[in-house]
């Protein structure tokens, strides 16, 4: 590609050596509250060079909130706040070697493409030549060639939000900072938008910061999830740890679709809704199994062949509901409880059909079990 | 679609009728009689530019006059009125509306309360003298406080204050913030995001604040005449006598037609120069 818009920061490798060597963004202590009502409790975070990491999180959690502190929009209650080293706890967004791409994007609706593009660089007092050229170069990046002179109320939401992107891009931040950026759009551009990211992400290797409530856009785009509950990081990790092996209860059930059946350990025996009992080692006490809809199987039969690791549960088919690649049905286990499950057997769904006695199985790996606080 | 369209021309019509009929026809004839004149206190068809030549070296001092207080005025107005609209749009939180609301009250009053009110404040027996005479500033009342321009443009400028507030704080209510945080986030700093992007986009309220407030005193006639004094006679008032006791309607004509002309002209100006001064650059 050769792009030649560059972050202020040099390529850096994704490991966590790095990471911990040089953190480009270091956040120790930060917190914010409002009077009685605390936003951001006290926390600890540090983001390498070249990341693209997801603030992942309900509304109201405070990760848009952690997000306007290191843009510089809101001065920390507590904490220190490092961007390549310096201290810019108390500098605000326009000493800031941060740029941010806004939710609803705050484009200024009073000027074409171009000069929206521009502006950082003209209050810079950069020479022309050096706008022009710049300016054209964001604009490539952003798939925007011909835009220059439309004024970017006549745009689409798909196309402001590239101008945003490329107004932001513009200015060769260390820290690229996205607030909630694909929100406005619709399912479709936002595929396509995760996709477009994705692609500058890449050809310019800067590193990205980018706020969410959608768990499936944080996985879509993000090399790194930083899960925030009531103002506090329940988790921090890949996508793929975060799915797989989430913490609590919480983070479970935010990320992706889960089973969660309540339940007790006693001295390494897990008991769960009654009939259920296997060993896990951990402390006793309440606990949550979380099974995810795809993990399971559905087997039909008086005595289906189940594998030897595999728990299994006797239940009642209630609901069909097929979504095209799978099929997901609602079966109600012993005691009423409903547990979702997901597969793609199209022989199988033939066979099922809702009162249906079924046994749900799945291998005791595939499952998780969440000690509750 | 067309039947919406012709239903649209449908409902525009009865607003249409009356502009034409009390508006059109009248302003018109009026134009055309600024071209007559008056003989032995008959309306005499013609074609003469004779009344305007009358306006421009017999009048020329009130119309002078008139322009620079009502030029004061609205561009006084214009810039109060915009400040307190953008304490009630940005600043003044949940208060804004109950602020502006209060602004808005004054239009209770009526204009000659007005007048009066301020009458009644600068006058002789006024309250400022009063109370600068309780005080023991003064001795005795002074009188200088009414009946000069100062008092007309206090009193105008009072009434056509909360009508000024209006239109701007509309056209500031239509500003996002996010792009002020944007112009922040690029490097502007407070002023510099002011004026590129509050100041062009409340332009329109502005130029239409000004255009309201300057239409609005250039052709008043009644508070000078009650607190502008015997020799601060601005151009409506001569107007006003033409068609009075003088029965001169094409010297009046003429008047108001040269009122109108230098106005509008008065107006393009304002929104010219504003327009240069608030362009993206």
């Amino acid at each position: 590609m050769g792009s030649r818009i560059e972050m202020g920061a040099p390529r850096a490798g994704r490991t966590a050596a790095v990471r911990a060597a040089s953190p480009l963004v270091l956040l120790a202590g930060v917190g914010k509250s409002y009077g009685a009502m605390t936003a951001v409790e006290p926390l600890d975070l540090a983001v390498g060079h070249g990341e693209f990491l997801a603030i992942l999180g309900p509304s109201g959690c405070g990760k848009t909130t952690l997000l306007k502190m290191i843009g510089g929009f809101l001065a920390p209650s507590t904490g220190t706040i490092r961007i390549g080293g310096a201290d810019v706890t108390r500098l605000g967004p326009e000493r800031r070697p941060t740029n941010m791409v806004f939710q609803g994007y705050g484009l200024f609706p009073h000027m074409t493409v171009a000069q929206n593009v521009a502006y950082g660089l003209r209050l810079q007092k950069r020479p022309a030549g050096e706008v022009a050229e710049r300016v054209a170069e964001a604009l490539r990046l952003g798939a925007l060639e011909g835009f220059d002179a439309r004024p970017v109320t006549a745009l689409s939401g798909g196309q402001q939000q590239r101008v945003a992107v490329a107004r932001a891009l513009v200015m060769r931040p260390k820290v690229l900072l996205l607030d909630e950026p694909l929100a406005a759009l619709d399912l479709k551009l936002r595929k396509a938008m995760q996709e477009e990211l994705r692609r500058i992400h890449r050809s310019i290797g800067g590193t990205f910061i980018f706020v969410t409530h959608d768990q499936e856009e944080a996985m879509g785009l993000a090399s790194r999830i930083v899960v925030m509950e009531r103002g506090c990081i329940v988790q921090d990790g890949t996508p793929e740890e975060i799915y797989a092996e989430p913490k609590t209860r919480f983070v479970s059930g935010f990320i992706g679709e889960a089973n969660m059946l309540p339940g007790r350990r006693e001295r390494g025996l897990v008991r769960v809704n009654g009939s259920l009992c296997f060993p896990d080692p951990g402390p006793d006490g309440p606990i949550t199994l979380m099974l995810r809809p795809e993990a399971a199987r559905v087997a039909t039969g008086e005595s289906p062949v189940v594998g030897i690791d595999s728990l299994a549960l006797r239940g009642q088919v209630r609901d069909i509901v097929f979504l095209g690649a799978v099929t997901r049905y609602a079966i109600a286990i012993e005691g009423g409880t409903l547990l979702h499950v997901t597969d793609s057997d199209s022989e199988l769904r033939r066979r099922l059909e809702v009162g249906v006695p079924v046994t749900v199985h799945w291998p005791q790996r595939s499952h998780r079990v969440i000690a509750e606080a | 679609m067309r039947d919406a369209r012709s239903l649209a021309n449908l409902m525009l019509l009865p607003s249409g009728l009356i502009l034409v009929a009390f508006f059109l026809l009248p302003v018109s004839y009026f134009f055309v009689v600024s071209f007559w004149r008056v003989r032995s206190y008959k309306l005499q068809a013609d074609a003469t530019l004779d009344q305007y030549v009358e306006v421009f070296t017999g009048y020329w001092v009130p119309l002078l006059y008139t322009f620079a207080v009502a030029l004061a005025i609205a561009l006084a107005v214009t810039l109060i009125a915009f400040g307190f609209a953008f304490y009630c749009r940005f600043r003044a939180g949940r208060y804004g509306m109950p602020l502006l609301f209060l602004a808005l009250l004054t239009l209770f009053g009526g204009y000659l309360t007005k007048i009066y009110t301020w009458k009644t404040i600068l006058g002789a027996e006024g309250i400022l003298n009063s109370a600068l005479m309780l005080t023991g500033l003064t001795d005795a009342p002074i009188t200088a406080f009414l009946f000069n321009p100062v008092a007309v443009v206090i009193t105008l400028a009072h009434y056509t204050l909360p009508i000024a507030i209006l239109p701007i704080f509309g056209s500031l209510r239509g500003i996002d913030e996010v792009p002020l945080d944007a112009a922040r986030d690029l490097g502007a700093g407070p002023c510099r995001s002011f004026r590129d992007v509050v100041l062009p986009q409340a332009w329109p309220g502005l130029v239409t604040a000004f255009a309201l407030t300057f239409l609005f005193a250039a052709g008043d006639y009644v508070t000078p005449m009650l607190v502008g004094g015997p020799n601060t006679s601005m151009i409506g008032v001569f107007i006003q006598s033409q068609f009075g006791h003088r029965v001169d309607a094409p010297l009046g004509s003429a008047m108001s037609f040269t009122v109108i002309a230098l106005s509008l002209a008065v107006i393009l100006g304002f929104a010219g120069t504003t327009r240069y001064f608030t362009r993206v650059r």
